[in-house]
């Protein structure tokens, strides 16, 4: 139980840890390149503490882990939002400028860039992960993670009967 | 003998985390798609090691398990899942590659494309969504935030400012 509030406790710090490293190294923040230093120090801060309060058998060292992957990609998953959420940049956009219909919604998606804006963002976002490849107005899936990838989710739809999703 | 603990406890995550799969397929097979989301998902993965903490004291409690290690190894494979189904399920880009999967030869151009997954669908389809889960509220055509939305929408600009995030989106 103390190794979990510890664990916790450092784990209200990664924002500050992110913005901290990201400012000293002077890269961006939401740059995946800033995302692993800022990780492996959280990482270290983790395993310091519970060195300190004597906490080193393996099953502690595998709840640290545990605990240590489950609140970054807690974190990691928030500040995706934050970057990439469609739904909360709906809302901003929407609160920005009291009420929007649905034309408008389209046309000020993220700060007036529209939604033209975001298909080509996420398939150059695509592009570059080498999922998809891009020549002029084609989108040509990649082998093979690509062709997995899109599998993978068509078939997590059906098995789950879920919606088209999206 | 502690490797054999720790051989047990994460045999005991891993065992939960199956079963909890299993309950999450049946049941998503069974209800209303309205009752589908994450807070579903919370409640099977509780009630999946509820299950399992029966079953080893039924059947085997002389074994002992570090719960102290299973549960956060557990939650990290829910955790970890819950990312993968949401990005399923909301994820523009997995659409996008959906829609190419399906597509002849795996690709289009981007009228076909949009076509199939189109701007307008994308946020009609959403904005209904949240509406339903009272984030917006509409009026005569319009869309305003609900009270719970302006609060959060605050909270991402100020983030933003923290982060010094531009261009997102």
């Amino acid at each position: 139980m103390t190794l979990i509030i510890i664990i916790s406790v450092i784990s209200l710090f990664i924002p500050f840890l992110h913005v901290g490293l990201s400012r000293l190294i002077k890269w961006k923040s939401n740059s995946m390149k800033t995302m692993l230093p800022v990780f492996l120090f959280y990482f270290f801060l983790c395993f310091l503490a519970a060195a300190l309060v004597g906490r080193y058998t393996a099953p502690d060292i595998l709840a640290i882990c545990s605990l240590v992957i489950f609140f970054w990609f807690g974190y990691m998953e928030a500040f995706s939002m934050i970057c990439r959420g469609f739904s909360l940049h709906i809302i901003v956009d929407i609160l920005q400028n009291r009420s929007l219909s649905l034309i408008e919604i389209n046309e000020n998606y993220a700060d007036g860039k529209g939604i033209e804006w975001l298909l080509r963002k996420r398939l150059y976002d695509l592009r570059d992960l080498r999922l998809v490849d891009i020549d002029g107005d084609i989108v040509k899936i990649r082998r093979p993670f690509g062709l997995l990838i899109g599998l993978a989710g068509l078939l997590m739809k059906r098995v789950l009967k879920m919606g088209e999703g999206g | 003998m502690d490797f054999l603990e720790i051989m047990l406890t994460i045999l005991f995550g891993i065992f939960t985390f199956i079963l909890f799969l299993i309950f999450h397929v049946l049941v998503w097979r069974m209800v209303n798609p309205k009752c589908k989301g994450p807070q579903l998902l919370a409640i099977l993965a509780v009630g999946s090691y509820l299950l399992s903490l029966i079953i080893h004291w039924l059947y085997c409690s002389e074994i002992n398990i570090r719960h102290y290690a299973a549960l956060p190894l557990f939650a990290v494979l829910v955790m970890l899942y819950s990312h993968l189904y949401v990005g399923v399920d909301r994820s523009v880009s997995i659409r996008i590659l959906g829609e190419l999967y399906q597509a002849s030869q795996g690709k289009l151009d981007l009228d076909q494309l949009k076509s199939r997954y189109s701007g307008e669908h994308m946020i009609e389809h959403r904005v209904k969504l949240m509406c339903a889960e009272k984030w917006l509220v509409k009026k005569d055509d319009r869309f305003y935030c609900t009270n719970k939305a302006i609060w959060l929408a605050r909270i991402t600009l100020a983030i933003k400012k923290f982060y010094r995030l531009e261009d997102t989106g």
